[in-house]
């Protein structure tokens, strides 16, 4: 990636009843590779791994090949997870400013069927995603990089 | 800088909005949302889950 994308905090309309103001979430255009279909997805800092729904994975063609299960504890229920390495792509919120290439990534993903999540399809954690680029979030907006740019900034 | 979605016409629904906020379709079930937007070639919207404003804000969006 040559740049930093740039990326506009999101407020899906959570928590209209808060008095503090809006609830952001730092979402960010994902789809399975070389499949036009994007989903929106959260990047959860605290999250382990990266999870999506058994409806993201079906949109992989071919189907990647299972791999081991993992016991994840999701909203107060245990899910015994398959896991699978999928190949996946980020896209710039706006194709207007700088490249419009989809940045790929192969990611391992947890499937969590069913989905317990209410508002996106895919959670991306620090394995199959945070591993793979460098995110700095800021007040306002937050960026995507490359890995190699926290190394080249902080040594 | 905040992009502020209006999705309270389609709550609990999943649906595909394009880069302006406007929702193009949208399904109570995530796969019938995903065929409709190969169906109708709507490849630049982007599928979430319209929350419930009024329900208690979750850790992880769950």
């Amino acid at each position: 990636m040559d740049d930093a994308w740039r990326y506009p905090y999101t407020d899906f309309g959570e928590g209209r009843d808060l008095q503090s103001g809006s609830v952001l979430r730092a979402a960010v255009p994902v789809s399975v590779a070389a499949v036009p279909v994007i989903f929106s997805a959260i990047i959860d800092t605290g999250g382990p791994l990266t999870v999506v729904s058994i409806d993201v994975l079906a949109t992989a063609d071919p189907h990647p090949e299972p791999g081991p299960p993992v016991l994840l504890n999701l909203g107060g229920r245990t899910y015994r997870a398959a896991t699978f390495r999928l190949s996946l792509q980020l896209h710039p919120i706006d194709a207007r400013n700088g490249s419009a290439t989809p940045r790929p990534w192969l990611s391992t993903v947890a499937v969590i069927d069913p989905w317990p999540h209410k508002g996106t399809a895919l959670i991306l954690g620090k394995t199959g995603f945070l591993e793979s680029f460098t995110v700095t979030f800021g007040p306002s907006a937050f960026a995507v990089e490359d890995a190699e740019a926290f190394e080249i900034r902080f040594g | 800088m905040v992009r502020t979605l209006q999705l309270d016409e389609w709550v609990g629904e999943w649906v595909a909005v394009d880069r302006s906020g406007h929702v193009l379709a949208h399904a109570a079930q995530l796969r019938a949302l995903i065929a409709e937007v190969e169906d109708r070639a709507l490849f630049e919207t982007e599928i979430m889950r319209a929350p419930d404003p009024s329900a208690p804000v979750s850790y992880g969006f769950g």
